[in-house]
């Protein structure tokens, strides 16, 4: 309570109540738009962040987090076109109902079910981040180096595509973080004489280029002039009370699904609206409705996407491991801003922990209100041509990559890294463990060669700490488990 | 595309550690270290171990024979286009940091937004002008940071 009202002080002022709409806004317009996404979107207001104090700053990424992925459900409803990833189930429901001529219902139910879920995650937040940092004190370095590798491996073996193009991504992101100067012994590594490379690669201005830049020149390849969307019946429809109790289970379901996916490193909105769909689909007892405007169907897309997000700021908030390229910026916003996620940000400032609560709390009641009265905006905003979207993310992008060290060879890094990014996207090697790697890289060989010191060079001394050793377990279990299954499954089909 | 393309980067891909490998035996990774570290060289050579292993897998796909086009998808690919916004968007950034933001952005962006395929030239000049010129001033004036400078010019 005391916790609360620090908070309180410190976090309900004019400047963050503004930072907080203006990101509820430009979440929510971001997730309309296809093509822009979590990512792109928080990108985009990086460069902000550098004259903003850390409460607004925290308040404005926050605010786009959270909204963004609610956003994408407008367009999936409206124009059959998810705009981001984590709504692609949306339109296998939304979109009939739309042609029904109840878009607005659709878009009732949608905006229900994201606040529902984004409540229900917050929730289990508060609970679970806490308690978890306060764990975390007892990790030495061999446990804090499994849990790295154990992240980093779920993340590679649940990226998109190929297993060991996901795990080869994660390897390239942890190399990439030993470029510079070693913190330990002041040797320069991989510099190769220039001075280009001599203060090592910035996590910002490469993320910048991975996901913003090569998502603009993927569009540039991909992109062919169409006239605008036709969007009719647009309005906003809350769904009757009796209605929304019936599907208490769904709705339980899904939050559920959504937080504990959110949980696990990499695995992402994404996923959890298909397993939330297909799991609804599987147990809901309208379920052969599905596919033709069940509301069921919306529940378990977006009340399961937008649950990701509370659960996903958890591992990010108590252990200072992200999940995916959205933790990551939001990771970097915070050592920007001098706040260094863990059991650190738990003990010396958990008024900031509270107030980054509350943030959540107030943007996801923002989103509904924004999502009940912003309908027939969104239709316009869906208008909007895409070369001048991209266009705007290119300054925003070129901008975000100075901003953060005041290098212009930055923008150099972003444009190479965009270059990169696009051939390796189209070889179809997934990008977010590149990044997910380069934010844990320096923990990880930080953690493994202070505990060989400690060890005094002995690995199996090192390695025989009992957290590690049942860390490297789950490890071994995430490689092993998905094989052994799908070798099982192949020799029971013959 | 795609599949020409997935061999192309699986091989590069197998070669760069081998390099990066010798490298770490440089005089630049041969420096003191004591109680019981491993040294500067210690990670990068396990992650190198560990990136060739995996880009021979990579490789092994690549190069495995399609099934019936498998894999091969569909070309819907405009190039021309592609090349066009790239060399738009690395002049535009290049231009940034040597005649500065507003001079370089401004081109830039109607180029870009020409190229990318926006044809309607009079919103696309208003656009071009406002939007950089918006820009700058909300950084300069608003949040006072510096975007990258001309040198012929004091502010922008």
């Amino acid at each position: 309570m005391e916790n609360l009202i620090i908070a309180l002080g410190q976090f309900a002022t004019v400047p963050v109540l503004i930072a907080i709409v203006i990101g509820a806004l430009w979440g929510t317009v971001a997730g309309v738009l296809p093509g822009m996404g979590t990512v792109a979107a928080l990108i985009v207001a990086l460069p902000f962040t550098f004259s903003l104090s850390m409460e607004t700053s925290i308040g404005l990424f926050l605010a786009i987090y959270v909204t963004s992925v609610y956003g994408g459900s407008v367009s999936a409803i409206l124009i059959n076109t998810p705009g981001t990833p984590q709504s692609a189930a949306t339109v296998l429901d939304g979109y009939p109902m739309a042609k029904q001529g109840k878009a607005d219902l659709a878009l009732g139910w949608a905006t229900l079910a994201s606040l529902i879920g984004g409540m229900f995650s917050l929730v289990i937040l508060i609970i679970a981040a806490p308690a978890l940092a306060k764990v975390a004190i007892a990790f030495g370095p061999a446990a804090v180096f499994a849990i790295v590798l154990f992240a980093l491996t779920c993340i590679a073996w649940v990226s998109r595509g190929s297993t060991v193009k996901g795990l080869l991504a994660g390897i390239i992101g942890l190399f990439l973080t030993t470029i510079g100067s070693d913190d330990l012994t002041g040797a320069t590594r991989f510099a190769f004489g220039t001075d280009l490379l001599a203060g090592g690669l910035a996590l910002i201005p490469v993320l910048i280029g991975l996901f913003a830049m090569t998502e603009v020149f993927f569009r540039a390849a991909t992109y062919h002039e169409e006239k605008p969307p036709d969007v009719t019946n647009v309005g906003f429809r809350l769904p009757a009370l009796q209605e929304v109790v019936l599907r208490w289970k769904q709705f339980l379901q899904s939050c559920s699904i959504g937080t504990f996916i959110g949980i696990l490193p990499g695995t992402g909105a994404t996923a959890a609206t298909f397993i939330a769909y297909s799991e609804l689909r599987r147990t809901s007892p309208r379920a052969e409705n599905f596919g033709n405007g069940e509301p069921d169907g919306l529940i378990a897309s977006e009340a399961s996407n937008n649950a990701v997000t509370g659960g996903a700021l958890i591992p990010t908030l108590a252990l200072g491991i992200p999940g995916d390229g959205g933790t990551v910026v939001l990771l970097g916003v915070l050592t920007i801003q001098g706040l260094v996620p863990g059991f650190d940000l738990v003990k010396n400032t958990p008024h900031i922990l509270t107030g980054a609560f509350a943030l959540i709390f107030v943007a996801n009641l923002l989103m509904f209100a924004i999502g009940a009265y912003g309908a027939r905006i969104f239709a316009r905003i869906l208008a909007t041509p895409e070369p001048l979207l991209m266009g705007m993310v290119l300054l925003f992008s070129l901008v975000g990559a100075f901003v953060v060290r005041g290098n212009p060879v930055d923008i150099l890094v972003a444009i190479g890294a965009g270059l990169i990014g696009l051939a390796l996207r189209f070889a179809k090697y997934p990008l977010a463990p590149i990044v997910i790697g380069m934010a844990l890289g320096k923990t990880f060989e930080e953690k493994l060669r202070q505990g060989l010191v400690s060890a005094e060079g002995d690995i199996i001394e090192f390695l025989s700490d009992p957290i590690a050793i049942g860390v490297f377990g789950l490890t071994a279990l995430v490689v092993i488990l998905p094989t052994v299954m799908r070798r099982r499954r192949e020799q029971e089909e013959g | 595309m795609p599949r020409f393309l997935d061999r192309v980067v699986s091989v590069f891909l197998l070669v760069i550690p081998v390099v990066l490998f010798g490298v770490t035996f440089s005089d630049d990774f041969d420096v003191f270290t004591f109680g019981g570290d491993v040294g500067p060289a210690f990670a990068p050579r396990v992650y190198f171990v560990v990136w060739f292993g995996l880009a021979l897998a990579a490789c092994r796909l690549a190069f495995r024979p399609a099934e019936d086009g498998a894999g091969e998808a569909p070309e819907i690919f405009d190039l021309k286009q592609l090349f066009y916004v790239m060399a738009i968007a690395i002049a535009t950034g290049y231009g940034m940091i040597t005649i500065g933001f507003v001079l370089a952005t401004i081109p830039g962006f109607f180029l870009f937004c020409w190229a990318f395929g926006y044809r309607k030239i009079v919103p696309l000049a208003i656009i071009s002008l406002a939007g950089p010129l918006a820009i700058w001033a909300i950084f300069t004036f608003g949040f006072q940071l510096i975007l990258p400078k001309s040198p012929w010019f004091h502010m922008m």
